[in-house]
């Protein structure tokens, strides 16, 4: 897409560091249009700007910052969206703060039709994991768009699960587009490219700044008509991700955990508090109206043997293979095996310190 | 008048026969080494002058020139006092030259006259034995270590007046008495045993296949686990050292100066654990002499390395050599040599820097980052070297106190262990490897067929958990193994399924 100068010089003063959108309505107001500002910042004269935004405005005009925004939008599927452009999202409206501008490169028609944020803590357990992966792909799988943060964690299990399963993604960046953080997710965000869009609100170039992150977290919630919290501490990101969402009238859902859990803590006193108790992935389509259970859980066929195994793991437990051995004849050998032969065949998962724990997705016969 | 004595020197693991001249003629009292001596060698003079003195013989009060042959290396030790003071006795006329033919002498002396242990003795009789000697004599302290040693004649005297007298065939004595290997390493034993340890029965598997196919190992798991112990356990179920495996070994222990002098002959398979703080030299071997380090004493044996990454970054890194090569080269000013390092790795470490990730114990409080940095410690390479990586989790109350079955004991695991490593033995016949961790390329597509089950299966694993390629050839020596300890000629579906088992770091949860 091409812009014009004008529509350029828009964006790059809306992306001065310390520009909130009642400033850019209030200059635009003032000075007609966005050249007239820069005009008025780089002229001597005093413009009644405050000095610590007019420095700023200088700098968001710069020679360099020009060339940044042209090299950006040059590259393919990338918009940048001034406020009231017809790109910009509606569902900004509910923001208290929406930002001046915001940068997109994927499909950014996506941004308006809505989806379920799946949102957590970047330290979480394998339980946080697997629930945020299933989740993601019964949305994905009912055509609603997952979005996340893009951090490390809960974010990317969801992300990945959702392109996994033919979804469409939003990954909302803290930090310019063209600057990847967190390092190893690169890959993520370019399949994120592919089939969803990347959003960030930030100038590209802009580093991961420790603040740039709870100001995003209100384009999440603000993206999307229901706000999933999977796993969160007590002192996660995510609880902002949460006030944001009831500040702009979102459903929050949460995903119950031990109580004994430290990463549970918060979506299990959301639930106190009045928040959607998920407890299947049928929970969650019901907030979107969709019935789940669009195809039956596949049946698997087991063994009398592995039948006998699936009977000692309860379910939603983590069991060693040396506690598997103490309930079964079978030796360490032949039981190695055998937990190897089910693992492969889906029945059963592994996790860290090799635990295993039963696949609830599936019906076994 | 001349005389000349032949006596033994060390380069790396062989020895190389030095001879020692003595040349007496007239004029003033002069005592001149040459031939390269260092400082040991030429304080013999001291020891060799005062234990012929008081042995009851006479010190020549003239020129007296020794010479050590080749003249052009290094001699080093006290190995050759006693061959000098024997030559000096010969040169002097005490002793009759035609007696001391094709005789080998190594051996310190002390002021009275005393014959003391040496260091590297068994490796110098091997080398002697080949050059043709037909007669050694030796301190008395060393005698254990050629007690297995065929085909030369070994005679340990007290002391210097008692050997001229055996020389001169006025006192009779024994040579060393010919011990059969079989006698000696079986009595070897006293390790912890694996009925001691409860529970843990998916590591001692592992355990098992490891000894059973010398395959390195990596333990997992947080403190507390039983990890060390675990490894302790592990020489009680390694298979008998062989004659030539035990020769090898005790020949480095000889040289490094560390064989038990009850025993002489290493007759188990050293357990080295050097402490994190080792430096890459301890570890590969160094100093000025050019040492053998662990790796090279832990040769046919087990190398315990615990907490695995608190290591130094060059000293892990210096294990990919010999890990590869079985054999490392320690270089050094002087000297250049090449030690045996065929050894079996045995690593510990936790999976974090708290230790918890994984367990079922404790919560584990640590970032992805942090354990990826954790984890980084210890270089893809070197992790890649490594077929067996399992993960141990502390033992649950129930089995500690032995309510459950007891445990097998360590000889039972052995005999099976030994099974499998005779099957292997049939395999690698001639072609220079003894177990299937060391097979290359050509010999896993030679050995390593799959029935079509174990083919499915294994392509099914690499599809749905991710595995990395590298993974590829390690599950395939495992499965080996896992199959010889079955007794099955061909690979089948429920050894590679076992064997992928074993392949911790490649899943994608780290």
């Amino acid at each position: 897409m091409d812009y014009s100068t004008e529509e350029q010089l828009n964006i790059l003063l809306a992306s001065a560091a310390g520009m909130t959108a009642k400033r850019f309505d209030a200059l635009i107001a003032r000075f007609g249009s966005a050249r007239e500002v820069f005009r008025q910042v780089t002229a001597d004269a005093d413009a009644g700007i405050p000095a610590r935004l007019e420095q700023d405005i200088r700098r968001a005009g710069s020679r360099e910052q020009l060339k940044k925004l042209a090299d950006f939008l040059h590259a393919s599927n990338s918009y940048a969206a001034c406020m009231g452009s017809s790109l910009y999202p509606d569902c900004f409206a509910d923001i208290d703060q929406p930002p001046p501008v915001i940068f997109v490169q994927g499909d950014i028609s996506l941004l308006s039709r809505g989806g379920a944020a799946v949102i957590g803590s970047r330290h979480c357990t394998a339980y946080g994991r697997r629930t945020a992966a299933a989740m993601a792909k019964a949305l994905a799988e009912n055509g609603i768009t997952v979005i996340s943060g893009g951090a490390r964690g809960i974010d990317t299990a969801a992300l990945e699960s959702a392109l996994e399963n033919g979804g469409k993604a939003i990954a909302v960046l803290g930090c310019g587009l063209d600057v990847t953080y967190p390092n190893e997710n690169a890959a993520l965000f370019a399949s994120v490219r592919r089939s969803g869009a990347v959003v960030s609100e930030f100038m590209p170039g802009t580093p991961p700044y420790p603040s740039n992150f709870p100001r995003r977290n209100r384009i999440v919630s603000a993206l999307s008509d229901c706000v999933l919290v999977v796993e969160a501490g007590d002192r996660s990101g995510t609880l902002t991700t949460v006030r944001w969402a009831q500040e702009q009238g979102r459903e929050i859902a949460c995903i119950p955990g031990s109580i004994y859990s430290p990463q549970s803590a918060v979506p299990n006193r959301l639930i106190r508090d009045g928040a959607r108790m998920i407890t299947c992935e049928a929970d969650l389509l019901g907030v979107f109206g969709k019935t789940a259970a669009s195809a039956p859980r596949p049946v698997v066929k087991v063994s009398e043997q592995e039948r006998q195994i699936l009977a000692m793991l309860s379910p939603g437990e983590d069991f060693s293979l040396d506690e598997i051995s103490q309930r079964c004849n079978n030796s360490a050998g032949q039981l190695a095996s055998l937990l190897t032969m089910m693992e492969l065949r889906g029945i059963i998962l592994r996790g860290p310190g090799g635990l295993y724990s039963v696949n609830t997705q599936n019906e076994y016969q | 008048m001349l005389s000349k004595v032949i006596s033994y020197a060390l380069s790396g693991v062989d020895g190389f026969p030095v001879t020692v001249e003595t040349y007496i003629s007239g004029g003033l009292f002069c005592y001149d080494t040459v031939g390269l001596p260092d400082a040991a060698v030429k304080e013999s003079r001291e020891r060799v002058r005062s234990a012929i003195k008081n042995s009851g013989f006479e010190m020549p009060s003239t020129r007296i020139t020794v010479n050590l042959a080749p003249a052009d290396l290094k001699k080093e030790g006290s190995v050759y006092d006693l061959p000098i003071a024997v030559s000096l006795l010969a040169a002097s006329g005490q002793l009759f030259s035609a007696l001391l033919k094709d005789t080998v002498f190594i051996g310190e002396l002390s002021l009275s006259g005393e014959i003391r242990p040496v260091s590297g003795v068994m490796p110098m009789i091997i080398s002697a034995r080949k050059d043709g000697c037909k007669r050694a004599v030796l301190p008395p302290g060393n005698a254990a270590e050629v007690r297995c040693i065929e085909g030369i004649e070994c005679y340990c005297p007290d002391n210097l007046a008692k050997l001229v007298r055996f020389l001169q065939n006025e006192l009779p004595l024994e040579p060393v008495e010919c011990t059969p290997w079989s006698s000696i390493s079986a009595c070897a034993e006293a390790f912890t045993d694996f009925s001691q340890i409860k529970g843990q029965h998916g590591a001692k598997r592992a355990m098992e296949i490891a000894a059973a196919g010398s395959h390195n190992l990596l333990m997992l798991g947080p403190p507390g686990s039983g990890k060390t112990m675990l490894a302790r356990a592990l020489p009680s179920i390694l298979p008998r050292l062989t004659f030539e495996e035990a020769m090898e070994v005790t020949k480095i222990h000889s040289i490094a100066g560390c064989l038990d002098s009850s025993r002489g002959i290493v007759d188990t398979r050293p357990f080295r654990s050097p402490h994190h703080t080792a430096s890459a030299p301890a570890l590969t071997g160094g100093g000025i002499k050019a040492r053998p380090g662990e790796v090279s004493l832990a040769h046919n044996g087990v190398l315990f390395l615990d907490e695995f990454p608190e290591y130094s970054r060059i000293a892990l890194e210096a294990l990919r050599q010999p890990l590869e090569d079985g054999v490392v080269t320690v270089s050094r000013v002087n000297t250049t040599v090449t030690y045996p390092a065929r050894f079996m790795l045995v690593a510990s470490m936790n999976p974090c820097p708290c230790g918890y990730y994984g367990s079922k114990v404790k919560q584990c409080k640590c970032t992805p980052t942090q354990i990826q940095r954790y984890l980084g410690r210890v270089s893809g390479p070197l992790v890649d070297r490594i077929d067996l990586q399992i993960e141990v989790d502390a033992v649950s109350y129930d089995s500690l106190r032995g309510t459950s079955a007891p445990e097998e004991p360590s000889h039972v695991i052995r005999e099976r262990v030994q099974q499998a490593r005779l099957v292997q033995q049939e395999r690698f016949k001639d072609s220079g490897i003894f177990a299937n961790a060391h097979m290359t390329a050509r010999e896993i597509s030679r050995f390593c067929v799959l029935s079509k089950d174990a083919d499915t299966l294994l392509k099914q694993a690499f599809d749905n958990l991710k595995m990395s390629a590298r993974a590829y050839s390690r599950i395939l020596k495992i499965a080996r193994t896992v199959a010889d300890l079955a007794h099955e000629e061909k690979i089948g579906a429920e050894h590679i399924a076992e064997a992928i088992r074993y392949r911790s770091l490649d899943r994608k949860y780290w």
